[in-house]
């Protein structure tokens, strides 16, 4: 019999089954016939008329009758990275925001071309973050920039800094999983969960889900304890030795050089509050941070960007990682809007779009938004879809004017 | 729904109008982001049905599957289905315990019309995934249920 195959793109297909063909099979036939490359079995979900079909069972079982639509979407694939995952009892856990003990000293050297920044940076100690209230000391924040500079392109919003909360964040973190928890948990275990998923409140569900493992229900630390560093110093010396990459002499080539003029005299040993207020007068810092505050996601990947165009900058904010946040979250000047329109006015006014970006421009009107609009804001995301999609869902209200 | 009948109007009977939903889900909707179909295809009052909603994209829901129960009683489609999440959501419309969508915070059940459908509730919800203030909500693990 001929099964109609729905894709979540809006085409379908068909394909020729047995009734008594189990689910398995359906998914390798259609691995088949669209290329192992485009459906593969493996991560292929079925679903017919509401239900999700199970790999066991049998067409006929599921009522999938001749001339059926069942639609076909892909799961996520696991991210096979170094950083182990937290629990072998949650398969959709997240690799951890700040690598074990364990992994840092296994970790295999990066490779030359991957442009490490010419200074190896180790990671900052934690301090202990003051306590909200007495009954509940809030956990040691993890450390906000992580030493490595060198993380798969893939990979990177699923580590970027913003996932971890501290401060006042903590609070309304420690809050909102109470509400979701309805009462289920109490105030402690969140906040133990917290501190073992190093203030990641995803990761801190997954525990309140899944029990905590033992390895993460260690006490927070407050300086690098001596199994985090390298096992085997001397590798480290070839990747220092490397010069940091030299940016192309494209018009783009340091979209995050702050300084190209060079840094201003502060020496880095340099302490107190003021220590990086020479930033806020840098049009490209208040840019970089109209930028953050409109999507906080994108700060860990400009961060690590900045590491290999301006390493000394990058030791000096991490000498002054709170007076470095101070800054970033202070509110812009003009609100986030002028910012898009600084952006916007850069932009030539002809440009070339290749087909896959005239696809994620029309999948952002499709979300109902006019094309002037679409454009503007998905060329001042730097053509990130995501980006472009965050800002209209969370200015809306303004386009509606 | 009604059908015109020479100057007056007749109101479908709730069997023809749960066949005419039944026809519609077995044929896909839309783009196939949600679907719905019969629970029990023995049951002849056709209460309980099953619907999944794929998560919207450039959200949390994103790549993830929901699946609902929808029940739809004696008095439907005068009063609307109850609704409840199979599957574990963060939504400021459903029940963490329970995983009911609370007809007071969700302005399709509340406001209901003998016109909307399953089908319409199903989307709402969907968009509501996306809505400001869910869309970026920490979600409980995948695979996890009420």
């Amino acid at each position: 019999m001929k099964v109609f195959v729905k894709t979540l793109k809006g085409t379908h297909f068909e394909i020729e089954v047995n009734p008594s063909d189990t689910l398995s099979e359906v998914k390798k036939n259609i691995e088949t016939v669209q290329g192992a490359d485009v459906y593969p079995a493996a991560q292929q979900m079925l679903i017919h008329q509401g239900k999700v079909l199970k790999d066991g069972t049998t067409l006929e079982e599921n009522k999938v009758a001749e001339s059926s639509f069942i639609v076909i979407m892909l799961s996520k694939t696991k991210s096979s990275s170094g950083e182990g995952s937290t629990t072998s009892t949650a398969p959709s856990a997240k690799p951890s925001a700040t690598p074990t003990s364990t992994s840092v000293s296994t970790a295999p050297q990066a490779p030359a071309s991957t442009g490490a920044s010419a200074t190896p940076v180790t990671a900052p100690t934690a301090a202990p973050a003051p306590a909200p209230a007495p009954a509940a000391p809030a956990p040691a924040p993890a450390p906000i920039f992580s030493g490595s500079s060198v993380r798969p392109e893939s990979d990177i919003y699923g580590q970027a800094a913003s996932n971890l909360v501290a401060g006042s964040n903590l609070e309304g973190t420690i809050q909102q999983i109470l509400d979701m928890g309805g009462g289920s948990w109490d105030r402690d275990t969140v906040v133990r969960t917290l501190r073992a998923a190093y203030n990641n409140p995803e990761r801190a569900v997954e525990y309140l889900y899944s029990g905590i493992p033992e390895q993460a229900e260690a006490p927070p630390v407050t300086g690098v304890p001596a199994s985090a560093q390298p096992s085997n110093p001397p590798a480290d010396t070839p990747q220092a030795a490397q010069p940091a990459s030299v940016p192309s002499s494209g018009p783009n080539a340091n979209p995050l050089d702050l300084f190209p003029q060079g840094l201003p005299n502060v020496g880095s040993g340099a302490a107190g509050a003021g220590s990086l207020d020479f930033l806020r007068n840098s049009q490209q810092f208040q840019a970089l941070r109209a930028m953050v505050q409109a999507n906080p996601q994108i700060l860990q990947p400009m961060l690590q960007e900045l590491g290999k165009q301006n390493p000394h900058l990058m030791r000096l904010i991490q000498e002054h990682q709170v007076d470095f946040l101070r800054l970033i979250n202070e509110p812009v000047e003009g609100g986030e809007g002028n910012i898009l329109g600084q952006l916007a006015g850069a932009m030539p006014q002809a440009v070339t779009v290749t087909p896959e970006e005239r696809q994620a421009i029309e999948r952002l009107e499709a979300m109902g938004f006019d094309r002037a609009t679409v454009l503007e804001v998905y060329f001042a995301c730097n053509k990130n879809e995501e980006l472009a999609a965050n800002y209209l869902l969370d200015h809306m209200h303004e386009f509606d004017e | 729904m009604t059908l015109g009948l020479g100057g007056s109007s007749v109101v479908v009977p709730r069997n023809f109008r749960l066949l005419e939903e039944l026809e519609r889900g077995e044929k896909g909707i839309g783009d196939g982001t949600v679907s719905y179909g019969m629970d029990d295809g023995d049951d002849i009052y056709m209460r309980s049905w099953t619907g999944t909603i794929i998560g919207p994209h450039n959200t949390v829901h994103e790549g993830r599957i929901y699946q609902l129960k929808l029940f739809c009683d004696k008095d439907y489609p005068e009063k609307p289905p109850s609704v409840r999440f199979h599957s574990r959501v963060n939504m400021t419309c459903v029940n963490h315990e329970t995983g009911v969508v609370e007809p007071k915070k969700f302005g399709l059940l509340a406001n209901w019309q003998r016109e909307y459908t399953m089908e319409d509730i199903l989307t709402q919800l969907k968009k509501e995934m996306a809505a400001p203030h869910n869309r970026k909500l920490v979600q409980p693990p995948e695979g996890t249920y009420f």
